[in-house]
């Protein structure tokens, strides 16, 4: 077990440095000069001899004077001494930028993923044992609709209907602007806040998981060993969540570890239009702003998460299921 | 376990409803919707409504669509929304603007003034500043604060930080300061505590935007560096006790995490109308005091509401939060869609706007020196197949206009010459037969063969000097996801009259760096970029109430190369009148206005630019915010100063 751990995690690290060398390479690749984006606010005030002083300070600064493979040396040197370099927009270090949007994506997702579990496995179990029942008719049908629709046609939705027509919810934001309370208070300023987006992050995610739940369990259902657990007079709680269920776990829990690992996942669409300052938001801003040094950071967050990801499930799926349990 | 897990599921659900439950509550909110929202019917407020408090009072809360980063310093960035909130916290400036766009001297802070022409050209300001100025927590603000800033925003720490270092560019002695070749700052003088001296240099002079020049606001140094740092001038300049420029043995600059661990705390020294009480990265959420020790501004003006909240909204939902109370005042909408939703909000009641337009445009930026667009008749040909009129009321919604020339209408000197203007220049009316007949006297008179161009031939040539035929096609780059370009498509790519006059326009999309690449034909970005390739760009400009464009159309080939004049138009009578405009005596007004006029007809016969679309800002707010006059000559920050809200 510790052995393959071991070549899991030594494969991880080269899949990562092949990732750091293509990534690199890539955003460099993209036309732009980050020394002359600096400079030129001040062009028009200054004189020609000072501009172009100006602009080679900021070139040698930038390292933007270094063959590209030296600039990645030194880019992944700094890397691995914690150093993800400046943000351009922001003008301060990478991880300084990140942090807040980093914690506001976890809340938000914290909530999602407990929610969305706590909804879709009972969900999708019941949906299985009443196949084709009207209660599991009216599910699928809810569930395509949740599918289908975009994320953003359900925020809009919510927000007229419950923050402007209604006036329950605000319609943006984590907080209170300038509120103060104990921080039972504020905890419940903030869940006030996040109710909306939560609502919204749920419902998109609803659809996808019942559904995948409902096929894992009608399967499980079906296999021999239920059909002779009930003939042992097995109660039919035990045989659904006992048998059933942990039969129907194995392919489930790739899913359900993906989506403890998107907890550190943002969500574009529902960020933008709650204004929540998340990682999804922050992405995409980044990535239009030119800010390539905040668009590599996150993205290879987002590899190490998946690779990490993979190597959790693969682990899990040993303990779930002895007969892939790896011994070596 | 499967019940216990079963209990925790409903627990979790319970405790999601019962935070609704808890959300909707008043108690959480200090600024509930039901509370703010005023049941005022018109946009005017009531009359008594239309008297200042004697004292600050209120709340209001600003939406603004760019976010803040936390770090209100602008020498780092330029976040318009962080200069905002640096803007809020910084006063005492020796020059202000006014509301016209005009700089005079803030006599709130300066006791006296005395300006000295010196020998060898240069000139210099001798600022005597009042002694009844602090920063907010009652620290005096002495000359050496002043000082300070020429001193610590000029250094070369500065500089090697990241940071622009410009903030005495014009003054004496500045370019070796700057770049650490001496400590001393020969243009800037320390006379005693409250007297200091500034020395604009001579190859400065004259210059009609002096006064501006030699603006200078206090500094804690302080705050920034630390207690052991001091400035002192032993008569050839002030320089710093310490070197700050100085180094760790690893290379780091020893000052440079004292600065940046300064520039990140939000709560920096204010001397301006109002202090940060709190800055919320993770909503992008300020939160601004009244600074009560503030003594007022050029006009002695103090603020008059006690908290300012500045929030990060969306644009799509802005006036939702409008409407809901979340918000008091959108400034600055442009769009079309985003004045339509604000006027129908008006409509509905409680809510006003007010308008102001726009100081800068939208553009087509022609390269003028090949190619077809190296004929001034081909730029007024386009000028001429392009209805801007009727591409501003597509672009704008209706809420913007079109101007002939680089200047915002607000400003003073359009304002004083407006009538003239409109008598000289051209305003390129919508015209296929005047556009045929510009093309055809610039010689573009051939068909594809080089025989005599007739129509329905296609597209017009004309034959060079080297006897080859030169095809009236031209190159246009534009950016991707842009709106402008869609327009521009419709309206003058496909129009039917632009093949008819013969020409064609080939439009290439890219992103907005690889546009700026081929426009400064950079060639350090690759070596296709140093071909001239492309004869049009779409982009979009503004202009600062200073004026001055005497750099912009240079004709000196070590200027334009270093990226000056991306117009590449070589006109020396342009490029006279742009200087000329601005190399004149600060009292001479008169002078300045009509050489802006000259510059302007010249510009305006030129083309360098077709402008297309100036939009006029609409701010929209609710009733309780009252005498709110905003104009594209001062920021939101001047305007919050004379306003003031009803609760």
């Amino acid at each position: 077990m510790g052995k393959y751990v071991a070549k899991r995690l030594l494969y991880m690290l080269f899949v990562l440095a092949v990732m750091t060398f293509v990534l690199f390479f890539l955003y460099n690749l993209i036309p732009g000069d980050p020394a002359r984006a600096e400079v030129e606010p001040m062009k028009h005030r200054l004189k020609p001899e000072e501009y172009q002083y100006r602009y080679e300070q900021a070139r040698k600064r930038l390292g933007l004077d270094d063959p590209l493979i030296v600039r990645y040396g030194k880019w992944v040197r700094n890397l691995l001494k914690g150093d993800l370099g400046i943000s351009k927009v922001y003008n301060k270090p990478v991880i300084e930028v990140l942090k807040p949007p980093l914690k506001v994506t976890v809340t938000v997702n914290i909530f999602v993923t407990i929610f969305s579990l706590g909804i879709t496995i009972p969900l999708g179990i019941i949906c299985a044992v009443k196949k084709n029942s009207k209660f599991d008719k009216v599910v699928q049908v809810f569930t395509i609709v949740g599918y289908s629709l975009p994320v953003f046609i359900f925020a809009l939705l919510f927000i007229y209907a419950f923050a402007v027509k209604l006036r329950w919810f605000p319609v943006s934001g984590m907080k209170t602007p300038n509120f103060s309370g104990t921080p039972w208070e504020e905890f419940k300023d903030m869940m006030h806040h996040l109710t909306l987006p939560l609502i919204v992050l749920i419902i998109g995610s609803l659809g996808g998981m019942t559904r995948y739940v409902r096929a894992a369990m009608i399967d499980a259902l079906s296999m021999d060993c239920i059909k002779t657990a009930r003939a042992k007079g097995l109660s039919e709680k035990v045989v659904i969540y006992s048998h059933a269920w942990r039969n129907a776990l194995l392919p489930v829990i790739t899913l359900i570890i993906g989506w403890f690992m998107s907890i550190f996942s943002g969500s574009l669409v529902t960020e933008t239009m709650f204004v929540l300052n998340g990682m999804g938001k922050i992405y995409i801003d980044a990535l239009n702003n030119q800010d390539y040094n905040i668009a590599l950071a996150i993205q290879l967050f987002y590899i190490v998460m998946a690779v990490l990801g993979n190597l959790i499930a693969d682990l899990s799926y040993g303990i779930v299921d002895p007969r892939v349990r790896v011994n070596k | 376990m499967k019940r216990k897990l079963s209990l925790l599921l409903a627990l979790v659900l319970a405790l999601a409803l019962f935070m609704t439950a808890c959300g909707s509550s008043k108690d959480t909110a200090t600024n509930d919707p039901e509370e703010t929202e005023q049941p005022t019917e018109t946009g005017e407020g009531d009359e008594e409504t239309l008297e200042p408090p004697a004292e600050p009072m209120g709340q209001l809360i600003i939406g603004n669509t760019t976010e803040m980063s936390g770090e209100w310093l602008p020498y780092f960035q330029n976040i318009a929304s962080d200069y905002d909130i640096w803007n809020f916290i910084n006063g005492y400036s020796t020059v202000a603007i006014t509301f016209d766009g005009e700089y005079v001297v803030d006599t709130t802070v300066v006791k006296d003034y005395k300006v000295t022409e010196n020998e060898d050209g240069s000139k210099t300001y001798t600022w005597t500043i009042a002694d009844n100025l602090v920063y907010d927590d009652g620290t005096p603000i002495t000359a050496k604060d002043y000082v300070a800033s020429a001193l610590l925003w000029s250094s070369q720490l500065l500089g090697e930080m990241g940071g622009s270092n410009s903030y005495g560019l014009y003054w004496k002695g500045w370019s070796e300061f700057s770049k650490g070749q001496t400590n001393v700052f020969a243009g800037v003088n320390l006379i005693d505590d409250y007297t200091f001296a500034i020395t604009i240099d001579a190859s400065n002079l004259p210059y009609f935007y002096e006064l501006p020049m030699v603006s200078v606001g206090p500094t804690k140094l302080s705050y920034w560096l630390d207690e052991t740092v001091d400035i002192a001038d032993d008569g050839e300049g002030c320089y710093f006790t310490v070197d700050i420029n100085a180094k760790n043995p690893d290379g780091s600059l020893v000052y440079a995490e004292k600065i940046s661990a300064a520039k990140s705390n939000p709560f920096y020294p204010a001397s301006g109308p109002y202090v940060v009480k709190s800055f919320d990265a993770t909503t992008k959420t300020a939160v601004l005091e009244v600074n009560d020790k503030y003594v007022g501004d050029y006009t002695g003006q103090k603020p008059k509401i006690k908290t300012i909240i500045y929030k990060l909204v969306n644009q799509s939902t802005q006036f939702d939060e409008l409407a809901t109370g979340s918000v008091d005042l959108l400034p600055e909408n442009g769009s079309g869609d985003a004045i339509n939703a604000g006027l129908d909000l008006v409509e509905q009641g409680g809510f006003s706007y007010s308008t102001h337009p726009r100081s800068g445009y939208g553009k087509i930026h022609f390269a003028c020196d090949f190619g077809p667009t190296a004929d001034v008749e081909v730029r007024q040909a386009i000028a001429h197949l392009l209805d801007r009129n009727e591409f501003a009321k597509s672009f704008t919604g209706g809420f913007g206009s079109v101007v002939n020339g680089p200047y915002g209408e607000a400003m003073w000197f359009y304002q004083e010459t407006k009538a003239e203007l409109n008598q000289k220049v051209n305003q390129y009316p919508y015209d296929l037969n005047k556009a045929i007949e510009l093309l055809e006297s610039a010689g573009w008179t051939l068909n594809a063969n080089g025989e005599p161009y007739k129509e329905g031939d296609g597209v017009r040539y004309k034959r060079t000097e080297d006897g080859k035929l030169m095809p009236l096609i031209i190159e246009w780059a534009s950016t991707e996801n842009n709106q402008v370009s869609d327009l521009l498509v419709v309206k003058l790519q496909q129009n039917p009259d632009l093949a008819k006059a013969g020409i064609q326009i080939n439009q290439t999309t890219m992103t907005f760096p690889e546009l700026i690449n081929w426009m400064y034909r950079d060639k350090s970005q690759g070596a296709e970029y140093a071909v001239p390739t492309y004869h049009m760009f779409n982009l979009a400009t503004n202009y600062s109430p200073w004026y001055d464009l005497s750099t912009e159309y240079v004709t000196d080939p070590d200027m334009v190369a270093a990226g000056y004049n991306t117009n590449y138009i070589f006109d020396e009578e342009l490029e006279r009148l742009s200087k000329e405009m601005v190399l004149v005596d600060p009292n001479d007004r008169e002078g300045f206005k009509r050489k802006f006029v000259d510059f302007i007809v010249r510009w305006n016969y030129l083309l360098p630019d077709l402008p297309l679309y100036s939009n006029i800002y609409h701010d929209f707010y609710n009733d309780k915010l009252q005498n709110w006059k905003m104009n594209s000559n001062v920021d939101v920050t001047q305007a919050v100063l004379y306003a003031w809200v009803t609760e």
